[in-house]
C-alpha cells in the first residue's frame, strides 16, 4: 500500500529525515516509535503533505502513484488520513458540517452520490458510539472549547466517519488519561480491517498494551535504526531509546 | 508557494464594476459657500423649512473641523475642489423608467440590478441614485397599495413635507457633526420611506448607490419612518467606477420606530477601494443613527463593508423607548491600503433596553482595520443588557486590526459584556482541512465564511447570497 | 492676561513653590531642568483630551498645596512602625509626606550587593546605575505629571539587585502622608533595577493618614534585565481627600518576569499610569489591579502592555468594585507591534457595580500589528450574580452578608495572587471594611 524510498526532507534547511525506508502493507499496523525531536511526527506530516516540509530525495509511493507531487487535499480524498497530535481549532465551522463536507468529497472521488445532512445524520450516530462521543460535539466548532481527550476522540471519529485507507496516528495517545486512551485504542482497533492500514506514531509503549501493532521501528535522529516486532516495544520500555542508538544493527543501513 | 503567498494572491482579486458610464451631466460649480446651497436649493425647489435647514446646516459646518480621532490617515481635502452637486442631464423629472437615459439603465444591468420591473427581483423594490439623484424607483404602484411610501426624497419633501419637518434631523441634527453638517446643507437625493401604522411592507425596500462623476462628492440622505406594529427591511448597496483620484461620499440615514415598530436596515458597500498602492477610491463618512422612539421598537443595523480607500462609519441606535432593541451587525475586509474605523454606538436611555454588537475585521495587505464601538446605558435605563463579541482576522503581517471599544454604565441593575480576540487564517488550520479533503480554496472560504457567518445570516437571503459572492472576490477568487 | 493664565497653568504655579532639589551631579540637575522646560506653559488635561475622557481635574486645579518638605514637624504617629509588614521586618525604607525618615527605615540583612537606600542619597554619590537609568522609561509623552515629578523629585526608593542574587523576602517602601493643615504635595521617586538572573518582590504602600487634602504624584521606574524575576505590590490607601495621580514604567528584558499588583482604594481622585515594554523575546508581564470606589471617589488606571518582540506573553485581570457614587475608570491598551509574532495576549477588566449611582467606564483596547497572534481581551460591567445571591439567602444569610460574602469573592481573584501573607490578610480586612463591616467573612467564605 505504501513504499517510502530513501525518504530525506528539511524544515527550513535544517534535515529532519535523513533516508527513510518503510513498506506498509494492507492489514498491517506499524508502530514508529523515538525520542522526542527524532522526526517521526515529521515522517506522518510529509506523507499526509504539510507545507512546511521539504521533500530533498527519495519517494512515496502510494497505491502505486507519487504521493509527493500531490496537494494534501488529494492525498486526503485518496484515503489518507492523518489524526493530529494537536488538533487545530476552526472557530465558526461546525463539526458535523466538516464531515459531511469531507465524507462528499470522498464520494464524489469515488463516484458516489453525497448524503444530504439527514443521511449523513443516520450514518454519523453509529460511528459516535465507536469512541464514546457525546452527540452534542457534532454542533459545536471543530474542536473549539473541546478538552484535550475530546479532540483525539474526535480526530479519530472523523477517521471512523472517512473510512481511510492509510490512517497516520500521530502521537494520538500523548496527554490521554487512561480511560480516554482505552476509549481511543479501542475505537482504533474497531476501524482495522485487512483492506486498510495503520500507522501509529508514538513516544510511548503505552497504547501499544491496547493496539498491537504487527511492526514496530525505532525512528532516532531521523533514521530508522531498528524494525522489529511488538516485542520489540517492550524492551524499549525496559531499556530506554539509548539501547537502540549502542545496538545497532538497521534496517540494511550502516550508523 | 507557501499557504501565506496564496492567501495573499487570493486575495488580490480586481475590482470588477469600475467601469464608468458616458452620461452628460448638469455642471456645477466647485466649492462649498452659501451660493452654492442656494443654487441647490434653487434646483431642488425646496420649500422654506428645507432651505433654512440648509443655510443652518452650512452656517455651523463652517465652524467646525474635519474630525480627526479615528484611526485614519488621509490627506486632508481640499473642499473647494469638490462639486457639491452633480446630476445626470435628462428630464428634471422622471415619470416612467422609459425616461431615464439608457445608458444609466445599462450601469444598472452591468452591476446585476436590472430596473426593468419584468426583469426585477422578485419581492424587491429599487431605488436606484446615479451620482447625487434617484434616477428610478421600482414597485412603486404595489407598495403604495399596502400603504408604503417609497420614493427619492426630493419627492419626499415635495410630497410629504410634514413628515420631513418633523423627523429630518431629528435623529442626526444638522450641527451632528463635521460630516452630516456638510451633508444637511447640501444633500440632493436619497430615499425616503414611509410605513404607515400596523403596516408589513410586503417587499424588502432597496437603493443602489452608484458614484459615476470623477469630481463630484455624493451626498445622499435616507429616511425611514416607521409608525407603530409597522415591519420594514431595507437593502442598500453601493458601488462606484475606478478614478485615480478619490471621491468624498457623505451620507445621512435617519431611521425612526415608533411603539413596536421594526426597522431592518441591510448594507453591502462596495465602493471602489483605490489600487493597490492606495492610489484613488472613495472617501466614505457617514453619518447613520437610528432612533427606537417607542416602547418595544427595534432596530437592527447589518452591514457588509468591503470597499473604500476610507470608511468612517458608525451605525448606531439610540434605545428611548423601554424595551426597545438594539442590533448592530457588521463584516468590514481590508485590503491593500485601505483603512476603516467602524463600529456602533449603542446608546441605552429606556428601561430594560437590550442591544447586541457582533462586528468581524479582516485585514490584508497593508490595510489598517479597526473597530470603535460606544455602549452607554444611562442612569435611568434599568435592567438593560448589552453583549458585544468583535473579532478581528488578519491575513498576512503588513496589515493591523485594533479595537476601540467604550464602555460605561451608569446604575445597577444593567450589564455590559464585552469580548474580543484576534487571530489568523493559520497555515495550520488551512492544512487540517485539506487533510480532511477540501482543497485550498474552500478551505479558505469555509474559514472566512466561519467566522462570519453570525453576521450572514442577519442579511435577507437575497443579500447573503451577493455578500458571500463580495466576500470571495474579494478575498478569494481562484488560487493564483 | 498674564493672572488669568498663571491662574489655568496650575503646574507651572506649583513648580514656582519649590525651591530646586540642587542635585550636583550634572545629569541629574540637567533633567530637572528638562523636566521643568517641558511643563512651562502646560495646562493641564480637560476631559477633552482622551486620555483624560473620563478623569476631569477641574477640582484639583482648585486647590492650593505647599511643598511637603515646609511642613517643619509632620504629625507621625507612635506607632508608625506598625504599618512595616512582618516579612519586610529587615528592609524598608519609610518616607513621610515624601521626605526620606532615615529613623523608620531599616536594611539589614541584605544579601551582598543589594542597594536599597534613599534614591537622593544615591544620586549625591553619583551611583552608576542609578544615573544610567534614571528619567530613562518614564517617558514625558503627552503626559505633564511624570515630568512634574522628575522636575521637583528629591527623596525616593532606590532599590538594586545584582547578577543572580535573589531578595527572599519583600523590600517594603512605605509612604506614610500625616494629617496636615496644610495642603501639601509631594513627589516621590522610585528607581529599581535588577541585575540578570535577579529576584526580588517590592511593596510599594502608600498610606494616608487623616482625610485632609494633598497631592501624591510618585513615579516609579523599573528596569529587570535578563532572566529576572520581579513582583512588585502596590497599595493605594491615601486620604480620602487626597489626590493620587502616579506614574510606573517598567521595562522588561529578555527571558524575564515581571508582576505587578495594584490595588487602588484611597483618593478622593486617583490616577494611574501603568506602562510595561517587553523589550525582547520570551518575557512575561502581569498586570493586574483591583479597584475599590466609594462616596465619590474616582479612580482612572491607563495601562499600555506594549509588545515589541516575538514568544511573550501577558496577562491583565483588572476588577473594579463600584459602590456609592464612586466612578472607576478602566483604560488597557495593549499593542503587538509588528516583530512581535507568537505573542500571547491577555486581558480581562470586570466591574461590579453595587450602587444605582456609581459609574463604570471600561475601554479595552488592542492594537495589533502582527498577524500571528493570539489576543483576547473581554470586559464586564455587571452586578452580583442574582442566583449566588439568592443561592445564599436561601441559606440564612442576610442581604448585606451575602453582598459582602460575594464582593468579597469578586475581589479575591486578584488578592489571592499577591505573593506576601501579611498583604493578602490586610487586603481581606480592607474589602471587608468596605463591604461595611461584617462579620468574619473569611468563616463564612
Amino acid at each position: 500500500m505504501l513504499t517510502i524510498k530513501n525518504l530525506h526532507a528539511e524544515v527550513e534547511g535544517n534535515e529532519i529525515l535523513k533516508g527513510i525506508n518503510l513498506e506498509i502493507k494492507a492489514g498491517e499496523v506499524h508502530a514508529i516509535m523515538g525520542p522526542n525531536g527524532s522526526g517521526k511526527s515529521t515522517l506522518a506530516k510529509i506523507i499526509a503533505g504539510h507545507p512546511s516540509y521539504e521533500v530533498t530525495q527519495g519517494e512515496i509511493i502510494y497505491e502505486g502513484e507519487d504521493l509527493i507531487e500531490m496537494e494534501p487535499d488529494e492525498r486526503a480524498r485518496k484515503g489518507v488520513f492523518m489524526a493530529f497530535q494537536y488538533p487545530v481549532e476552526i472557530p465558526g465551522v461546525s463539526n458535523s458540517m466538516l464531515m459531511r463536507e469531507a465524507y462528499n468529497e470522498i464520494q464524489k472521488e469515488k463516484g458516489l452520490d453525497p448524503l444530504d445532512p439527514l443521511e449523513f445524520e443516520d450514518y454519523i450516530i453509529d460511528k459516535l458510539n465507536l469512541v464514546e462521543m457525546d452527540q452534542k460535539l457534532l454542533d459545536r466548532n471543530v474542536n473549539v472549547g473541546f478538552s484535550g481527550g475530546e479532540k483525539k476522540r474526535n480526530e479519530i471519529l472523523q477517521m471512523a466517519v472517512l473510512k481511510p485507507k492509510l490512517a497516520l496516528l500521530d502521537e494520538t495517545d500523548s496527554g490521554l488519561d487512561i480511560d480516554a486512551l482505552r476509549i481511543v485504542s479501542e475505537g482504533i482497533n474497531k476501524l482495522n480491517t485487512k483492506d486498510n492500514a495503520v500507522m501509529l506514531v508514538t513516544h510511548y509503549q503505552r497504547i501499544l498494551n491496547y493496539i498491537t501493532p504487527d511492526f514496530v521501528h525505532v525512528l532516532v535522529n531521523g533514521r530508522i535504526h531498528k524494525s522489529g516486532g511488538k516485542e520489540l516495544a517492550l524492551e524499549l520500555e525496559k531499556h530506554g531509546y539509548e539501547w537502540v542508538t549502542a545496538n545497532t544493527e538497521v534496517n540494511g543501513e550502516a550508523k | 508557494m507557501s499557504d501565506t503567498q496564496t492567501i495573499e494572491s487570493l486575495v488580490k482579486q480586481p475590482y470588477k464594476y469600475g467601469f464608468k458610464t458616458n452620461v452628460e451631466y448638469d455642471y456645477f460649480p466647485k466649492g462649498l459657500n452659501e451660493d452654492i446651497v442656494n443654487m441647490i436649493s434653487d434646483i431642488k425647489e425646496d420649500p422654506d423649512f428645507m432651505r433654512e435647514f440648509r443655510l443652518k446646516a452650512y452656517r455651523h459646518w463652517t465652524t467646525m473641523r474635519d474630525p480627526l480621532w479615528a484611526n485614519i490617515k488621509y490627506p486632508r481635502i481640499n473642499y473647494d475642489k469638490i462639486q457639491f452637486y452633480s446630476a445626470p442631464k435628462k428630464k428634471p423629472r422622471l415619470d416612467s423608467l422609459d425616461e431615464v437615459d439608457p445608458e444609466i439603465l445599462e450601469t444598472y444591468e452591468k452591476l446585476g440590478i436590472p430596473l426593468s420591473e419584468q426583469k426585477m427581483l422578485a419581492g424587491v423594490a429599487v431605488d436606484a441614485v446615479f451620482d447625487s439623484v434617484s434616477v428610478a424607483t421600482t414597485f412603486k404602484e404595489k407598495l403604495a397599495e399596502a400603504g408604503v411610501v417609497f420614493c427619492s426624497i426630493s419627492e419626499a419633501i415635495k410630497n410629504y413635507p410634514d413628515l420631513v419637518k418633523k423627523y429630518m434631523g431629528s435623529v442626526v441634527p444638522y450641527n451632528d457633526n463635521f460630516f452630516a453638517a456638510m451633508n444637511s446643507a447640501v444633500f440632493s437625493d436619497g430615499s425616503f420611506v414611509y410605513v404607515p401604522k400596523g403596516v408589513v411592507s410586503p417587499m424588502e425596500l432597496s437603493t443602489y448607490f452608484r458614484i459615476n462623476n470623477e469630481e463630484s462628492g455624493q451626498f445622499e440622505r435616507t429616511l425611514i419612518i416607521a409608525e407603530e406594529d409597522s415591519y420594514v427591511s431595507y437593502l442598500e448597496g453601493c458601488t462606484a467606477p475606478m478614478f485615480s483620484s478619490n471621491q468624498l461620499h457623505a451620507a445621512v440615514v435617519e431611521l425612526i420606530a415608533l411603539d413596536r415598530a421594526q426597522i431592518k436596515y441591510s448594507t453591502v458597500q462596495n465602493w471602489y477601494s483605490g489600487d493597490e498602492k492606495g492610489v484613488g477610491g472613495i472617501y466614505n463618512f457617514v453619518t447613520k443613527r437610528g432612533l427606537c422612539k417607542g416602547d418595544y421598537s427595534k432596530i437592527s443595523w447589518t452591514q457588509v463593508e468591503t470597499g473604500s480607500a476610507i470608511t468612517w462609519k458608525y451605525p448606531s441606535v439610540i434605545m428611548k423607548g423601554d424595551h426597545s432593541i438594539g442590533e448592530f451587525y457588521s463584516v468590514a475586509v481590508t485590503n491593500d491600503k485601505m483603512e476603516a474605523d467602524t463600529g456602533t454606538k449603542m446608546i441605552h436611555l429606556g428601561k430594560n433596553t437590550n442591544s447586541t454588537i457582533i462586528s468581524k475585521g479582516i485585514a490584508a495587505g497593508n490595510s489598517q482595520n479597526s473597530y470603535r464601538g460606544l455602549v452607554k446605558i444611562s442612569p435611568k435605563a434599568a435592567n438593560s443588557r448589552n453583549y458585544s463579541v468583535c473579532d478581528s482576522m488578519l491575513i498576512g503581517d503588513r496589515c493591523g486590526a485594533h479595537t476601540f471599544p467604550y464602555l460605561e454604565a451608569g446604575n445597577n441593575t444593567s450589564s455590559v459584556e464585552h469580548e474580543a480576540t484576534t487571530s489568523k487564517i493559520g497555515e495550520d488550520q488551512i492544512f487540517y482541512l485539506q487533510q480532511r479533503g477540501l482543497d485550498e480554496e474552500d478551505a479558505v472560504s469555509l474559514i472566512i465564511n466561519g467566522f462570519c457567518k453570525e453576521v450572514f445570516k442577519e442579511l435577507p437571503m437575497e443579500f447573503a447570497v451577493e455578500a458571500i459572492k463580495l466576500l470571495g472576490i474579494k478575498l478569494e477568487g481562484s488560487v493564483g | 492676561m498674564t493672572d488669568i493664565a498663571k491662574e489655568t497653568l496650575f503646574l507651572d504655579r506649583l513648580l514656582d513653590r519649590f525651591e530646586a532639589a540642587g542635585f550636583v551631579n550634572g545629569k541629574v540637575a540637567e533633567l530637572q531642568r528638562e523636566a521643568a522646560r517641558e511643563i512651562t506653559g502646560k495646562e493641564l488635561p480637560t476631559t477633552r483630551h482622551e486620555e483624560w475622557k473620563y478623569c476631569s481635574l477641574k477640582s484639583l486645579s482648585k486647590e492650593n498645596f505647599v511643598p511637603a518638605q515646609n511642613i517643619a514637624s509632620p504629625k507621625v504617629p507612635a506607632d508608625a512602625a506598625g504599618y512595616i509588614y512582618p516579612e519586610a521586618e529587615h528592609h524598608h525604607l519609610a518616607f513621610i509626606n515624601g521626605v526620606y525618615s532615615e529613623k523608620l527605615s531599616k536594611t539589614d540583612r541584605l544579601p551582598e550587593g543589594v542597594i536599597v537606600a534613599n534614591l537622593a542619597d544615591v544620586l549625591a554619590e553619583g551611583n552608576e546605575v542609578a544615573l544610567k537609568h534614571l528619567g530613562k522609561y518614564a517617558k514625558w509623552e503627552d503626559d505633564p505629571f511624570a515630568p512634574f515629578n522628575t522636575a521637583i523629585f528629591r527623596d525616593g526608593a532606590f532599590i538594586y539587585v545584582p547578577k543572580a542574587v535573589k531578595v527572599a523576602d519583600p523590600i517594603q517602601l512605605l509612604f506614610i502622608n500625616t494629617d496636615e493643615r496644610e495642603q501639601y504635595v509631594m513627589t516621590p521617586r522610585c528607581l529599581i533595577v535588577g541585575d540578570r538572573s535577579s529576584e526580588m518582590t517590592v511593596v510599594e504602600d502608600h498610606i494616608g493618614l487623616g482625610s485632609n487634602v494633598y497631592l501624591n504624584c510618585p513615579v516609579s521606574e523599573i528596569a529587570l534585565a535578563e532572566n529576572s524575576h520581579m513582583t512588585h505590590v502596590k497599595l493605594q490607601r491615601d486620604s480620602k481627600k487626597a489626590y493620587h495621580i502616579s506614574r510606573l514604567a517598567a521595562d522588561i528584558s529578555r527571558d524575564s518576569d515581571y508582576k505587578s499588583y495594584a490595588v487602588q482604594l484611597g483618593a478622593h481622585l486617583s490616577r494611574s499610569d501603568v506602562k510595561a515594554v517587553l523589550t525582547d523575546e520570551n518575557t512575561h508581564a502581569t498586570l493586574d489591579g483591583l479597584v475599590m470606589v466609594n462616596g465619590d471617589q474616582l479612580s482612572d488606571t491607563h495601562s499600555v502592555m506594549d509588545h515589541t518582540m516575538p514568544n511573550c506573553t501577558s496577562h491583565q485581570l483588572h476588577k473594579c468594585i463600584i459602590d456609592g457614587h464612586g466612578t472607576s475608570v478602566f483604560n488597557g491598551k495593549i499593542f503587538v507591534r509588528q516583530d512581535a509574532q507568537k505573542t500571547d495576549a491577555f486581558q480581562e477588566n470586570r466591574n461590579l457595580q453595587l450602587s444605582n449611582t456609581g459609574m463604570a467606564y471600561a475601554k479595552p483596547q488592542l492594537e495589533i500589528f502582527a498577524d500571528d497572534v493570539s489576543c483576547s481581551h473581554g470586559a464586564t460591567i455587571g452586578q452580583l450574580d442574582k442566583d449566588e445571591v439568592f443561592y445564599l439567602q436561601t441559606r440564612g444569610l442576610r442581604e448585606n452578608q451575602t453582598r459582602e460574602i460575594l464582593t468579597y469573592g469578586f475581589a479575591l481573584d486578584v488578592i489571592e495572587s499577591i505573593p506576601v501573607p501579611s498583604i493578602r490578610e490586610r487586603l481581606s480586612k480592607e474589602v471587608e471594611a468596605y463591604t461595611h463591616e461584617s462579620k468574619s467573612i473569611q468563616e463564612l467564605a
